[in-house]
C-alpha cells in the first residue's frame, strides 16, 4: 500500500472569459437599477451550474468504495497484530474522514454564488456614459467604479517581505493596470530602500512600518490605519493580478453582509517536479472544495488574491495577528460575527508555486502549523464558538487536513514491521485479492475521480504527499511545544541553498527503506515466495527515491547556476 | 549543504545503518526459530486398570490426589478372578494389584504421581481391560508441541536443539528437543515434538507446571543463513557480558 493523498489532481488553468463579458458597449445597453440589499439570512438557494450527473455518480461510487474499505478495515475478523493494525487504522481513519467530507463538500458545491443582484451590480459597475464624457475610455485603470449607485473606493495592498525586485515589479505593474479606479500601495515589511525606489519609479504608494509584529496581518492592519478606502485588496508580492480582478469581485459586495471575496491561487511556474506537485496538490481544494464551501458559508480567505470590505475587518478589530494562518483565523472571526464570505473559482491572479525543496518545505510548514494551531488551540466544535454546524464541520476539516500529511509516515512503517518482526496489519487468512479489492475501492476510485475531474492523475502529487511527512510532523511538534516559526518569502530565490538542508529526515528514511527492501528481497528468496510486504516496501522506496532524486537534480542545477554566476562576476 | 547539516546527515546515516543491522539480526534470529502452532505440558501417563472385569466395591482416592507407588486405589469384586485363582492361573500379587484372601482385587498405583481421569464410581461394573483412572507420573513432565514446518525448516531441526518454552505467565523455561514425529500434509510437515526440560517441576510457577497447561515452544533451527556467524557472535557476546 502506498501512502496516497486524497487530494490528487491538476491545477486550474488560467482562463478568462472576462474581457468578452465586460466590454463597455455591452454594459451601455443594460439599464442601471438600484438593487435591494437587505441582508439575507440562512443558506442561499441553489442556482444554476449543478454538477454533471456523471461526477455525482463517480463521487457516490467512490463514497461506497470508501465505506466498504472502512468496513473491511474495522471488521474484527480481518484484524491482525495490534501494532501495525493500529498504525493502519489511525492513518486510514484520517484519510477516510477527510475523503468522505471532501466528497460531501464537492457534492454540496453545485450552486453559483452569483445571484441576480450580483449580475445586476456588475452591469452597473461602470457608468459608460460618464466615461465617454470624461474621455477615460482608453484608461481603464482610472474608471470610477460604482456599487449600486454609490461610488466605491478601493485600495490594493501588495505585501512584500524580502522578495526579489523583479517579482515585485511584475506584480505592482499588473496591479496598477487593473481595471477600475484604485490606489495601489506597496506594504514593505522588508524595509528595503530598493523597494521604496521601485514604488516611486512605478508611481505607487510605499508604506513601511517600524515594527514587524503580527507579520503579514500586522502589515495590513498598519496599512488600514492610513488608508480610507471602503474596500481593500491583498496580493502577495508574487501574485500577478489580471486586469479584470476588481470588475469580477467587487459586485458581490452589493450584498451588505459579504465580508470578502476570495479568488483561487493559480500558478504560472509549473516547470519542475516540485512546483507541479505543489501546484496540483491544491487544485482540488481551489476547484472543488472552496466552491463547495460557499454553500455552507464557510469559504475562507487564503491571504492573497482577496478583496475585503473594510467595515467587516473593523467589526472584528482588524486582521487576526496571533497566528501563522492569519487568513483562516480572520475568516473564522468574520464567520463568528455572522459575515458572509464568497469564493469564486475564477482565476484572477497567478503566482509562483514553490519550485524548490526549500520553498516547498517552508510553505507547507507554515500552512500546516496554521492548521494545527486551529485544531489544538481553537477547537471548531467547541460550544464557545458561535458558528453554524456546517461551518464547524468545515473548519474541523480544514484544521485536521494536515493530519493527512502525517498518515504516510504511519503507513511507511507497516511493511518494515512485517519484514523484521513478522507483524501483519491484517489477518493472515485475508487473501491478497480480497485486500486489493477493498484497497482499490478506496484508492483506485480516488484516482479515477482525479482523472475525471482534472483530466489526469499526477504522480508528482503522490510523490510529494508521501515524502512530506517530516514537514507535517515538525509542524505538529512546533505547535505542541509552541516553537516560533520564521516566515520566508515563497518567491524569494536569491540565495539558493542545497535542498538537502531541508530533507535530512527524508534521506534517512529513504536509506532505511532501501536497506529494508534488500532484507525483504533476501527474506523472500529464502522463503521462496514474493510477499505483499516486499512489494509494498519497494514501492515506497521508489516513491521516496524519486523525491531524493528530484532534490539531487535541483541541487545539481543550483550548483551549475552558482558556477555560472562565479564566471560572470569577475572577482 | 551546511557543514552542520552534513554532520547531522552523516550521524543519521550511521544510526540508520545501525538500526537496520540490529533489526536484521533480530529478523535472522526469528528466521532461525520456529514457533509451535500449539503446545502443552504433558506427563507420562500410567493407566490404572485390571485384566478382570468386576464390580467396584470401593474407590479409595479422589481425582487430583497425589498417590505413592503401591497405594491402594480401587477395590473390585471379580468372579472371574476368583475362578482363575481357584484354577491357579494367576498369582495373588502383582505390581498393579493385589488380591486379598476374600478374593477382592485391590488396584494399586504403579508409580508416584497424580491421579486424574477417574471414570468409575463405587457400584459400577467395569470390563476387563477398562481404564479406571490415569496416574500422571511425578517428575515426568514434558512439552508436546505441534509445528507446521516447511521442508526447509524441517531439514534444519536437529535432535537436542534448544527449545524455549513460554508459560502462560511469561515464565521462560529452557528445554531440549527429544523426539520428533512427522506427518506430511499438503507439502507441509506437521510435526509433533517432545520437549524435555529438567526445569519442568510439578506444580511450580504457581501451579502452571502441570499437565494440560498450554505453552508456546520455540525451537532453534540450525542457522544456515548469511548472518549465522554474525548473530551467533553477537548473542554469545551479549551472554558473555551478562545481558
Amino acid at each position: 500500500m502506498t501512502a496516497l493523498h486524497p487530494s490528487l489532481g491538476v491545477p486550474s488553468t488560467p482562463e478568462s472569459t472576462l474581457d468578452s463579458v465586460l466590454t463597455p458597449e455591452a454594459m451601455y445597453r443594460i439599464p442601471a437599477h438600484r438593487v435591494a440589499t437587505e441582508p439575507r439570512t440562512g443558506r442561499p438557494a441553489p442556482t444554476g451550474h449543478a454538477h454533471s450527473p456523471s461526477l455525482v455518480m463517480l463521487v457516490l461510487i467512490a463514497t461506497v468504495g470508501i465505506l466498504a474499505y472502512a468496513h473491511f478495515l474495522l471488521n474484527p475478523a480481518s484484524r491482525g497484530d495490534w501494532l501495525p493494525y493500529s498504525l493502519v487504522i489511525a492513518a486510514e481513519s484520517i484519510l477516510i474522514f477527510q475523503a468522505l467530507l471532501s466528497m460531501w463538500t464537492i457534492l454540496s458545491g453545485s450552486s453559483d454564488p452569483r445571484e441576480f443582484s450580483v449580475h445586476q451590480a456588475q452591469a452597473t459597475l461602470i457608468h459608460t456614459r460618464s466615461l465617454a464624457r470624461d474621455g477615460l475610455m482608453d484608461q481603464p485603470e482610472r474608471w470610477p467604479l460604482h456599487l449600486g449607485d454609490q461610488p466605491a473606493t478601493i485600495d490594493v495592498f501588495i505585501t512584500t517581505y524580502g522578495e526579489d525586485l523583479d517579482v515585485i515589479r511584475t506584480t505592482v505593474t499588473a496591479a496598477r493596470r487593473m481595471h477600475g479606479e484604485h490606489l495601489t500601495r506597496v506594504l514593505d515589511d522588508g524595509r528595503s530602500d530598493e523597494v521604496r525606489d521601485l514604488a516611486a519609479e512605478l508611481g505607487v504608494r510605499y508604506l513601511r512600518r517600524l515594527s514587524s509584529n503580527g507579520a503579514k496581518a500586522g502589515n495590513v492592519n498598519h496599512a488600514l490605519t492610513v488608508s480610507t478606502a471602503e474596500f481593500f485588496v491583498i496580493f502577495d508580492a508574487d501574485f500577478v493580478p489580471k486586469p479584470g480582478f476588481l470588475l469580477e469581485t467587487l459586485p458581490f459586495f452589493i450584498d451588505d453582509t459579504v465580508s470578502f471575496v476570495q479568488t483561487p491561487q493559480a500558478y504560472s511556474n509549473l516547470h519542475n517536479v516540485i512546483s507541479r506537485g505543489a501546484g496540483y496538490m491544491q487544485a482540488v481544494f481551489y476547484r472543488f472544495i472552496q466552491p463547495g464551501r460557499n454553500r455552507f458559508n464557510a469559504a475562507f480567505c487564503v491571504g492573497t488574491n482577496v478583496i475585503f470590505r473594510r467595515d467587516a475587518i473593523n467589526d472584528i478589530g482588524g486582521m487576526y495577528t496571533d497566528s501563522k494562518s492569519e487568513d483562516v483565523w480572520t475568516s473564522l472571526k468574520l464567520h463568528e460575527r455572522g459575515w458572509k464570505t464568497i469564493y469564486i473559482p475564477t482565476v484572477l491572479a497567478t503566482g509562483h508555486a514553490p519550485d524548490t525543496v526549500e520553498a516547498y518545505t517552508k510553505q507547507q510548514l507554515r500552512w500546516a502549523t496554521g492548521g494545527f494551531e486551529i485544531l489544538l488551540q481553537s477547537n471548531p466544535l467547541s460550544p464557545r464558538r458561535r458558528l453554524t454546524f456546517d461551518q464547524r464541520l468545515q473548519y474541523l476539516v480544514t484544521a485536521s487536513f494536515y493530519l493527512t500529511g502525517i498518515a504516510p509516515l504511519l503507513l511507511l512503517l507497516v511493511p518494515p514491521l512485517e519484514i523484521y518482526f513478522d507483524l501483519r496489519p491484517m489477518n493472515i487468512s485475508t487473501t491478497v485479492v480480497t485486500w486489493l479489492l477493498y484497497y482499490a475501492g478506496f484508492y483506485l476510485m480516488q484516482v479515477v475521480l482525479a482523472f475525471y475531474t482534472m483530466g489526469s492523475f499526477r504522480w508528482e502529487t503522490l510523490m510529494l504527499a508521501t515524502a512530506s511527512f517530516p514537514i507535517y510532523v515538525a509542524a505538529l511538534i512546533n505547535v505542541l511545544v509552541g516553537k516560533e516559526q520564521h516566515w520566508s518569502a515563497t518567491g524569494n530565490r536569491s540565495k539558493a541553498a542545497s535542498p538537502f538542508n531541508f530533507m535530512i529526515p527524508q534521506v534517512l528514511f529513504f536509506v532505511f527503506l532501501l536497506l529494508t527492501s534488500v532484507v525483504a528481497v533476501w527474506r523472500d528468496v529464502t522463503i521462496g515466495t514474493l510477499t505483499l510486504a516486499t512489494a509494498w516496501n519497494v514501492t515506497n522506496t521508489v516513491i521516496l527515491g524519486t523525491f531524493v532524486g528530484t532534490a539531487l537534480i535541483e541541487s545539481h542545477g543550483a550548483r551549475r547556476v552558482r558556477a555560472l554566476s562565479r564566471k560572470v562576476v569577475p572577482s | 549543504m551546511t557543514w552542520a547539516n552534513r554532520f547531522k546527515l552523516f550521524v543519521g546515516l550511521i544510526a540508520v545503518v545501525g538500526i537496520v543491522a540490529v533489526l536484521t539480526i533480530v529478523f535472522n534470529q526469528r528466521q532461525a526459530q520456529v514457533m509451535s502452532a500449539s503446545a502443552s505440558i504433558q506427563a507420562a501417563e500410567y493407566p490404572v486398570g485390571s485384566d478382570y472385569g468386576g464390580t467396584v466395591l470401593d474407590r479409595l482416592v479422589d481425582d487430583g490426589d497425589k498417590v505413592k507407588a503401591g497405594q491402594a486405589l480401587f477395590r473390585l469384586q471379580s468372579p472371574t478372578l476368583q475362578a482363575d485363582l481357584a484354577e491357579g492361573l494367576v498369582t495373588a500379587d502383582n505390581v498393579a494389584y493385589s488380591v486379598g484372601d476374600d478374593g477382592v482385587l485391590t488396584l494399586t498405583a504403579s508409580v508416584d504421581g497424580t491421579l486424574t481421569d477417574i471414570t468409575t464410581e463405587r457400584g459400577s461394573f467395569v470390563q476387563a481391560g477398562q481404564v479406571l483412572a490415569v496416574i500422571d507420573k511425578t517428575g515426568s513432565l514434558f512439552v508436546s508441541a505441534d509445528f507446521v514446518l516447511t521442508s526447509g525448516d524441517y531439514a534444519r531441526i536437529e535432535p537436542g536443539a534448544d527449545v524455549d518454552i513460554l508459560l502462560p505467565n511469561q515464565t521462560r523455561v529452557a528445554g531440549t528437543m527429544d523426539t520428533l514425529d512427522v506427518q506430511t500434509a499438503d507439502g507441509q510437515a506437521e510435526t509433533t515434538a517432545k520437549v524435555v526440560s529438567p526445569d519442568l517441576v510439578d506444580g511450580a510457577a504457581n501451579g502452571l507446571m502441570a499437565p494440560g497447561t498450554p505453552v508456546t515452544a520455540t525451537i532453534s533451527l540450525r542457522d544456515d543463513g548469511l548472518l549465522a556467524g554474525a548473530s551467533d557472535g553477537l548473542f554469545s557476546f551479549l551472554r558473555t557480558i551478562g545481558l
